[in-house]
């Protein structure tokens, strides 16, 4: 890569000024994939019962 | 302080892969500020870089089970993040072009947050420049990846990008 376009394409990014991150998007984040992870676990463990139930019949 | 601070990140993706939040924490913590800087680059508008962002963790959280570590995760995740925002934008880009009519090559933001100078500059670019911008001096790849993911011949990217560079340097006189 061209060391000068990269200079360029800092300079542009420098000059946008990209304003900081706030903790208040990480947490909602957070709780979303919290969430989620909680979701995943139910199915999980449901999805797992039929398995549970055929192996006590057996 | 996260007791997987010091963890690599496949080192992370495999405790996240066995339900550990705490280590999508600092994988968050880790790579937030690039993902943010890349969505922010394309819509140029900080709340809905937060939205585009908050699309991009969740992905990231339903597809790494999926990840395979053929690639190091910060290339993944960058091109995750690259291909949604591209993704979100032409489908943004569509809906407006319905709703007015116009010939869009200049796209959505209202550029709130951005200077003034730089505002002009990027405001001025499609899409699919942005994406070439970002892929190439963000994500680093070369002129033949950029060419297999956006489908273009690898000269026309090439000429593309000479094209965006020198215009680049002309505004913000490098």
């Amino acid at each position: 890569m061209d060391n000068n376009e990269k200079i360029i394409f800092e300079k542009v990014l420098d000059l946008m000024e990209v304003p900081e991150t706030d903790s208040s998007i990480k947490q909602k984040i957070m709780k979303i994939v919290f969430f989620l992870m909680v979701v995943r676990e139910i199915v999980v463990f449901n999805c797992s019962i039929p398995g549970i139930l055929v192996d006590e019949k057996i | 302080m996260n007791k997987y601070t010091e963890h690599n990140d496949n080192t992370l993706v495999d405790l996240i892969k066995n339900g550990d939040i705490s280590a999508f924490e600092v994988l968050y913590d880790r790579h937030s500020s690039k993902v943010f800087k890349r969505c922010y680059f394309f819509c140029l508008d900080a709340d809905e870089a937060k939205d585009l962002m908050q699309d991009v963790w969740i992905k990231v959280f339903f597809g790494i089970n999926g990840f395979r570590k053929d690639s190091s995760f910060y290339t993944w995740i960058y091109t995750i993040t690259t291909n949604h925002c591209l993704n979100q934008l032409k489908k943004k880009s569509r809906s407006e072009l319905s709703i007015n009519g116009l010939n869009m090559e200049i796209p959505y933001n209202n550029g709130k947050e951005v200077s003034a100078e730089v505002r002009d500059i990027l405001s001025g670019l499609a899409i699919e420049d942005r994406a070439l911008l970002v892929m190439k001096y963000m994500d680093e790849l070369t002129y033949e990846e950029i060419s297999k993911r956006l489908g273009l011949g690898a000269s026309a990217v090439k000429m593309r990008l000479s094209r965006l560079i020198k215009k680049l340097r002309k505004e913000v006189r490098v």
